[in-house]
């Protein structure tokens, strides 16, 4: 099977299930067929095939496999958590919309267009935030995190054109191979979120459904990201020309977001002291680790830029799955509530670490191993123990949360919130018809609540799985492209 | 195929214009519907039909969101950029029409260059300018709009596939600037409550 069904079948289902909106239950069911059909479809794409679609050129890589695949098993996952707990009718055709343009821009052999299959994926997932009467401040941070990603997309798409002309990639100087990569690097910074763009990136939490963060913080501008680490590979690497000066403004760059970002997750003034702002300055924070992956500019780091963005999207994904999680059982996700939460809800904890040692890594992981090779090739002296130093802090607000769970039983959870594979002991009169309905909805609110731990512990644990490290995952990610070097043969 | 290329840049331009100095959101829909319709011509090769027709279809359903949530907002005072914004646009346009021969030969169609200076500039100055939501979700059109003429002009883009996604990505970030400027347009509608 080559590349071109997954794309029209993404494509298809979330335009189906758009269109049929007015019924939400045939809109659900074609989102959720589509997400059990990408999976399928993105298991069978054959490794290292391509196809014509439009008289271009796609190419699937094992890499592009292994992205699709967890990509979908985690929107199917992550669409049945909201089910169970915050629901956004929107969220799986968002979902598989992105999935279908993550698809085209990680296939499409030509770098622009690809920047730009990018920019509309981000665009398409907006979807998941649609709501019939916004607020005004959700407008006000939706319209923010839309002008940063086109404002992100249109640089990068300018940037990756510069190097390519109309008959295949031009010859160029040290000046303009160096403004281009700083170009990209800017994209990349704003749409990933690094300090001082963080404020899109680090507010969208409060206008989003829990298991939408994911999406727009992390899957997405991942997306941009794989795709401009290639066109570094393919377009900017494969001529020899001196871009040191740009190394180092972003290697600073980096390792200042790193820390900064460590930071300001840490020290939350108390109205924003919750997980929200704690998982999205997180992502600020992993924001600078992209940039030194991207700007160490060197072919040594191409597999853990790669496999770590993988892991990053898995992490937050778990951390997004406990957040929802822990809003469905205890209703608030501010810190100083969750007092005694990890003892009142042992497997949520379980789901939390996982989550957090998949995107932060411990030795042993392959998460660990990545970050640790990222640093050390893009930084040096000051810098490294910078880089270092934000790494370390970003376990703290973490370690927080778990202590404040654990250092006193807390108040006991509401009946509903209890995680118990029985039902409620007080029988009703089964004459009285209200009172039994109320028992039969408690019932069914307790069953809801077990597949949301379930499914939050399959996703923290599935996180903390893929970053133990695959062999074939691992031989996947460090395929190098083929660089495109100026010649006789056209193509872009 | 110069010709042409250089008048639906040039209509381009003269959207990204009436979009910069309109006096009420419905002609600044107007303007960034008419440099949405012109921009697929903006080629160095004519579009084949499927092409053409995608791209002015996603173009025109864009538009047609819009329309639906600035129709009824006539009344509503639009805090949009003063008439001459549109002599930068023009400016704008001028400049990359006479500058895009300075890069070389290998380039793609200049008029494309300066309708992406154009739309960039109309752009900038609806996003930095104006305080309606509106307005800012057009500028984030009118930067998309410019990132793919750039990537027609510097690397010629124009294949099926590069249309395609071009008017699907044109028509996300429209659907996502309508549904955002409506529900801003609709607030500023509604009687203040008492």
């Amino acid at each position: 099977m080559d590349i071109r069904v997954f794309v029209v079948l993404a494509i298809a289902s979330a335009a189906f299930s758009l269109l049929t909106r007015g019924d939400r239950r045939v809109s659900l069911a074609i989102a959720l067929i589509g997400l059990v059909g990408s999976i399928g479809a993105a298991y069978l794409i054959g490794e290292s095939t391509s196809a014509e679609l439009l008289d271009a050129r796609l190419v699937a890589t094992p890499f592009l496999r292994w992205f699709l695949v967890i990509g979908s098993v985690g929107a199917l996952l992550a669409c049945l958590l909201a089910l169970a707990t915050r629901w956004q009718p929107d969220l799986p055709a968002a979902t598989l919309a992105a999935l279908g343009g993550c698809a085209l821009a990680l296939s499409i052999d030509a770098m622009p267009i690809a920047l730009l299959a990018a920019t509309a994926a981000g665009a398409l997932g907006l979807i998941s935030l649609a709501t019939p009467h916004a607020e005004v401040g959700a407008t006000r941070l939706m319209l923010g995190y839309l002008q940063g990603l086109s404002v992100a997309g249109a640089v990068a798409i300018v940037a990756a054109a510069w190097l390519v002309g109309a008959n295949g990639p031009v010859v160029f100087e040290a000046a303009t191979g160096g403004s281009a990569a700083l170009a990209m690097a800017l994209a990349l910074a704003i749409r990933l979120g690094a300090v001082p763009f963080h404020r899109p990136a680090a507010r969208i939490v409060g206008a989003a459904v829990p298991l939408g963060i994911p999406l727009l913080l992390a899957w997405l501008p991942v997306l941009m990201f794989l795709v401009a680490l290639t066109w570094s590979h393919r377009v900017l690497l494969a001529q020899p020309v001196d871009i040191g000066a740009v190394r180092v403004l972003l290697v600073l760059a980096g390792a200042g977001t790193l820390l900064v970002g460590a930071i300001a997750a840490v020290l939350r003034p108390a109205e924003t002291d919750d997980v929200q702002h704690v998982i999205s300055y997180g992502i600020v924070q992993d924001a600078g680790f992209f940039l030194l992956a991207f700007g160490a500019f060197d072919a040594a780091v191409w597999r853990e830029a790669r496999v770590w963005s993988l892991y990053f999207v898995a992490s937050k994904l778990g951390l997004a799955a406990w957040l929802a999680a822990i809003l469905a059982v205890r209703g608030d996700a501010a810190i100083p509530s969750l007092e005694g939460w990890a003892r009142r809800s042992p497997l949520l904890a379980i789901a939390l670490v996982g989550a957090v040692v998949a995107g932060l890594g411990l030795p042993g992981f392959d998460s660990f191993d990545a970050r640790l090779a990222i640093i050390q090739s893009a930084t040096d002296r000051v810098l490294r123990w910078v880089a270092y130093g934000g790494w370390l802090f970003a376990y703290v607000p973490f370690v927080r949360i778990l202590w404040i769970g654990l250092r006193t039983p807390g108040e006991s959870l509401p009946l509903p919130a209890r995680f118990r594979l029985r039902v409620p002991r007080e029988r009703p009169d089964w004459r009285d018809a209200r009172a039994t309905l109320r028992y039969v909805a408690d019932a069914a609110v307790l069953s809801r609540l077990t597949i949301a731990t379930i499914l939050t512990v399959m996703l923290g644990l599935g996180a903390a799985f893929l970053a133990l490290g695959h062999a074939s995952l691992s031989e996947a990610a460090a395929i190098l492209p083929e660089p495109i070097v100026p010649g006789p043969t056209p193509g872009r | 195929m110069a010709g042409l290329a250089v008048v639906a840049g040039l209509m381009v331009c003269v959207g990204c214009a009436v979009a910069a100095g309109a006096p009420d959101r419905r002609m600044a829909v107007l303007g960034v519907t008419l440099a949405l319709v012109a921009a697929p011509l903006v080629s160095l090769q004519q579009p084949d039909l499927l092409s053409l027709a995608f791209r002015e279809t996603a173009a025109l359903t864009g538009a047609y969101l819009l329309w639906v949530v600035t129709r009824d907002t006539a009344a509503v005072p639009w805090s949009g950029l003063p008439t001459f914004a549109a002599a930068f646009v023009v400016l704008a346009f001028l400049g990359g029409l006479a500058l895009a021969p300075t890069l070389g030969p290998e380039r793609g169609p200049g008029a494309a260059l300066a309708a992406s200076a154009a739309a960039a500039i109309a752009a900038l100055g609806l996003t930095v300018g104006s305080r309606a939501v509106l307005a800012a979700g057009l500028g984030a059109i009118l930067i998309v709009l410019a990132a793919a003429l750039a990537a027609t002009g510097l690397a010629g883009m124009g294949a099926p596939l590069d249309h395609a996604i071009t008017g699907a990505a044109l028509l996300a970030v429209t659907t996502a600037a309508g549904f955002l400027g409506g529900s801003d347009a609709r607030r500023a509608a509604d009687p203040p409550v008492p």
